[in-house]
């Protein structure tokens, strides 16, 4: 993966710097404030986390990394590259899957890498692989509506890492799956980085997929975004979906949850209050 | 038996018996079996299959004109605002008029016979084509957009690999809609004014007061009009079987 190695940038994959973010509200004639002044660091083949509430401006802080949004204030830099618009060096995987439903498993994981202006045979070969890492060898050529929502997550993740982009971006990509299948997947995408270990930026409002998955948790404030707290999470890797029972787990967790809410933890989370009876 | 099929048979009973018991008068009904003796006859002949081949021939090249016109300038038109501002308001006018208000004059022009018929098919298939692929590329969904765009596709690649697979449900839609419309405009225009084809039987022997004649050809025309549909719906199937069932 290119993630690793790249010079000149000090092993930053991903620096957001004094970003703020507004949305002009016409009828109101004022603007929005969705995100202010956020600056946080990724380092080069690290997974990190943006946490908040619905409507903290996550998801436009990572529409702005994706180079999906203009005029907002600050800069970001990709491995040394200011953003100013969408770039081969990042893969965002959508929040809804986002399928082109007229292209089968196949296709549709090849897409990006059509779009990159790689080549038929190789675009199909290398999708090929990435097909059998998200495990759905079998389903190449079936359409995405002959697919459950879990399958139609693995196959947009399939498309964002076939690129080979050095930071993929990921919106609340199991936001929309039933618990059952939301962890089966997070285990999933643990598996697979563990395989392809590329820079993160994941975006998610809950607490244990968040504290699960990354080196490192960034926590907003609820509108207009502002970085709350950083904590670092330093559970031992691999780590299963067994790791989420641990006592370790659950210290973190909790300790996520009283920086965004002092003494409210258990009180918002049913499942920890459930794992501390 | 399926029910369709009772209800079919029902009704040319029903027709049969009308004709023979209540309304004795030929020339105001005439019963199946006549239909059938006349169409004989005119198949018999090759009269039959001059004026549906005249009729087709006419409705196959202005429809084919009018795919060949509509889908693009529909697909510009849905993609670039612009098109769409300078031609929506050309195109609701026309729209909202029966083509075939337009034959007396575009009889002037042409003359009667084969090209006027062709132009009038092609202005309703036209319309039809241009609405249903404007109005569909128009709202193409966003998130589809949105992929090419975060993968810095080039803007010609999007066009080729969301907007175009994307417009084909709606191109399948204004075939069909262009096709009934423009059978109904073919035999209508041959009924005002022809040297031939379905509607000139219809016009002729309805003058004539050969009542089977005339039912010969409306059951042609009829017939040909559900099979059109059913070819198409089965061609739509074909190409989109990416999609859902329904």
């Amino acid at each position: 993966m290119a993630s690793a190695g790249v010079t000149g940038n000090d092993g930053i994959a991903l620096r957001v710097e004094g970003l703020s973010i507004a949305y002009p509200l016409p009828r109101l004639a004022r603007r929005l404030d969705a995100v202010n002044a956020v600056s946080f660091d990724v380092a080069d083949g690290s997974f990190v986390s943006l946490v908040g509430p619905s409507g903290c401006g996550k998801t436009s802080i990572l529409n702005a990394v994706a180079g999906l949004l203009s005029g907002f204030e600050g800069r970001i830099v990709v491995h040394g590259r200011a953003v100013s618009g969408p770039g081969r060096d990042r893969a965002l995987v959508f929040q809804h899957a986002a399928l082109l439903p007229w292209r089968t498993v196949l296709g549709n994981v090849a897409y990006g890498l059509e779009c990159h202006r790689v080549g038929r045979a190789e675009a199909r070969r290398r999708a090929l692989e990435l097909v059998q890492l998200v495990e759905l060898a079998g389903f190449e050529h079936h359409y995405p509506h002959e697919l459950s929502g879990g399958m139609q997550q693995r196959v947009n993740l399939a498309r964002a890492l076939a690129v080979e982009a050095s930071l993929l971006l990921m919106d609340e990509p199991f936001a929309a799956l039933d618990a059952q299948t939301r962890e089966a997947m997070q285990g999933e995408l643990m598996r697979i980085w563990s395989v392809r270990r590329t820079t993160v930026l994941f975006i998610t409002h809950q607490i244990d997929e968040a504290v699960y998955l990354s080196d490192r948790v960034v926590i907003l404030s609820a509108r207009p975004g502002r970085i709350k707290a950083v904590v670092d999470v330093t559970l031992p890797r691999p780590r299963s979906l067994a790791t989420k029972r641990t006592e370790r787990f659950l210290d973190v967790a909790r300790r996520v949850w009283d920086l965004i809410e002092p003494g409210g933890a258990l009180l918002e989370d049913g499942r920890l209050q459930g794992q501390e009876v | 038996m399926t029910p369709g099929l009772v209800s079919v048979l029902a009704g040319l009973l029903l027709w049969e018996v009308a004709g023979a018991l209540v309304l004795v008068n030929r020339i105001i009904l005439s019963p199946p079996h006549e239909v059938v003796a006349a169409g004989i006859e005119l198949a018999r002949s090759g009269e039959l299959a001059r004026h549906v081949g005249i009729s087709l021939r006419e409705l196959a090249v202005g429809l084919a004109l009018a795919a060949v016109a509509g889908v693009p300038v529909g697909v510009l038109a849905g993609w670039f605002r612009r098109v769409a501002w300078v031609l929506r308001p050309l195109t609701a006018v026309f729209y909202a008029t029966p083509v075939i208000v337009f034959a007396p004059l575009i009889v002037a022009w042409l003359g009667i016979g084969f090209w006027d018929k062709v132009l009038l098919v092609f202005l309703e298939g036209f319309f039809q084509f241009f609405v249903t692929v404007s109005a569909g590329v128009g709202a193409l969904n966003d998130a589809w957009l949105r992929v090419a765009t975060a993968f810095a596709a080039r803007r010609g690649f999007t066009f080729r690999t969301v907007v175009l697979p994307g417009a084909v449900p709606y191109i399948m839609t204004g075939a069909r809609l262009a096709t009934g419309r423009g059978l109904v405009t073919v035999v209508v225009a041959e009924l005002l004014a022809s040297t031939a084809g379905l509607g000139w039987m219809v016009a002729y022997y309805g003058q004539n007061f050969k009542t089977a004649y005339v039912f010969v050809a409306l059951v042609v025309a009829a017939g040909f009009g559900m099979l059109a549909d059913a070819g198409l719906r089965r061609l739509e199937r074909r190409v989109e079987r990416w999609r859902p069932p329904a």
